[in-house]
């Protein structure tokens, strides 16, 4: 890689390229080779004259102390992103509080309501208050206790140092959730929760991200499946559709941790929201059966998947 | 070597120091530092060629930060901040890469 100036000679083939041929073949200053030609000439002035010295040294110092300030400024994290993370955490810790304060209050005033309507139904026709309370409890609209089934899904190794990543693959998937309740369900459920999020005709089971909604409200591991209802029913259904060997294959592959246990006395709270979608006139006179009353798994209207639905994809991983 | 001294010594108070950079010049800190880094090969490489000077070496480093500054603040006032941006750091990488090959050169002979 010469200094030489090139000898003249005819066009250059690459002609056309004369700016990327300066900028590879000339990268160094052509001002040093001047400078060393001037010097080699003796025609430099004196180098010791001390305001020039003064002048090199101060603006060498100069330099220096802007391109180390601009890199060191370059490194340091913008103050502004900080502030605006900051501001961020509080709005979501602010809005967070907001709504726990809001279901709080969703809580007391439908258990409110629902002490109004008993008192308001007590004096009225023999079954109004029984149907009232089994559509309640079908709905989900009500807080159920009684025997079943409790199915725990645990993320592996939950207490990871907080510095290494678990594979995303490696956790409770959506689909595992909703085979589970399908499979309960199907043996005879009458009110499931998962992490005291009640289960409605038209609550969602998904993922987004990294978290698992129900009803939109992100559960974390170890997911709590509670069942109400027949327990021998829910453990067979359990086994014959093929959710016990899931459970298996995904505490062997994957090392999620489950269990189903039977209990005696179980507690599920009613859905913090309940819309009417369709409000009809009842009756004059109500049947006592209850064998109109909606049933969970129904198709739901609008868009929503219902958990009794979907059949849940393989987990396969 | 003054201005090696000299440079040495603005690098050391610009860490000891800590200045911070007023907001309207920091579009200008990348490039500003990419074009002092082509100006440091630069010298770098006229030294192991033998033929260094302190006044061509300041004189390049000075006019490349302030060049390469003006070249992104008109670009920001065209509207093309970001793609002069990009041709200032290929130009000057293309350069930084030569240099950095004839300074491996003339130390490891290969």
């Amino acid at each position: 890689m010469t200094q030489d100036p090139p000898p003249v000679r005819r066009a250059r083939v690459d002609a056309s390229m004369t700016l990327l041929n300066e900028v590879m073949h000339r990268p160094l200053d052509p001002g040093y080779a001047e400078a060393a030609a001037r010097r080699a000439s003796g025609e430099a002035p004196s180098r010791t004259a001390p305001a020039r010295v003064l002048a090199l040294a101060v603006l060498a110092v100069v330099l220096g102390l802007i391109t180390t300030a601009a890199a060191v400024d370059l490194r340091a994290p913008q103050p502004d992103v900080i502030a605006a993370r900051d501001v961020l955490e509080d709005e979501i810790l602010a809005r967070q509080a907001d709504t726990d304060g809001l279901t709080d209050s969703s809580a007391r005033l439908s258990a409110e309501i629902e002490g109004l309507q008993e008192d308001a139904l007590e004096g009225a026709d023999g079954g109004v208050l029984a149907d009232v309370a089994q559509e309640g409890a079908v709905t989900g609209a009500r807080a159920v206790e009684g025997p079943g089934v409790v199915v725990t899904l645990a993320d592996p190794d939950t207490g990871l140092a907080p510095g290494e990543a678990v594979d995303p693959e490696s956790r409770v998937q959506d689909s595992d959730l909703q085979r589970v309740v399908n499979a309960l369900w199907a043996g005879g459920a009458e009110a499931v929760a998962i992490d005291d999020q009640r289960l409605g005709g038209l609550t969602a089971i998904r993922s987004a991200g990294d978290a698992i909604l129900v009803d939109l409200q992100p559960i974390t591991s170890p997911y709590r499946v509670v069942a109400i209802g027949d327990q021998d029913g829910m453990q067979a259904a359990l086994v014959r559709s093929g959710v016990s060997d899931l459970l298996r294959v995904l505490g062997s592959q994957y090392g999620i941790q489950s269990s189903v246990i039977d209990q005696s006395s179980l507690e599920t709270p009613g859905r913090a929201e309940t819309t009417l979608y369709f409000a009809t006139a009842t009756p004059a006179t109500v049947e006592s059966d209850s064998s109109t009353t909606t049933d969970p798994g129904a198709p739901a209207p609008g868009g929503q998947d219902a958990p009794g639905t979907e059949p849940g994809q393989e987990n396969a991983g | 070597m003054i201005a090696v001294v000299g440079l040495v010594v603005g690098i050391v108070a610009g860490l000891v120091l800590q200045p911070t950079v007023p907001v309207y010049l920091q579009p200008y800190l990348p490039i500003a530092v990419v074009a002092a880094l082509d100006a440091l090969f630069g010298g770098l490489r006229a030294m192991l060629d033998g033929v260094f000077d302190d006044k061509v070496f300041l004189v390049s480093f000075l006019s490349n930060v302030v060049v390469a500054a003006l070249i992104v603040f008109l670009g920001d006032q065209l509207g093309v901040g970001s793609q002069l941006s990009t041709a200032v750091v290929v130009v000057l990488g293309i350069r930084i890469f030569s240099n950095a090959a004839s300074i491996r050169r003339h130390i490891f002979k290969a």
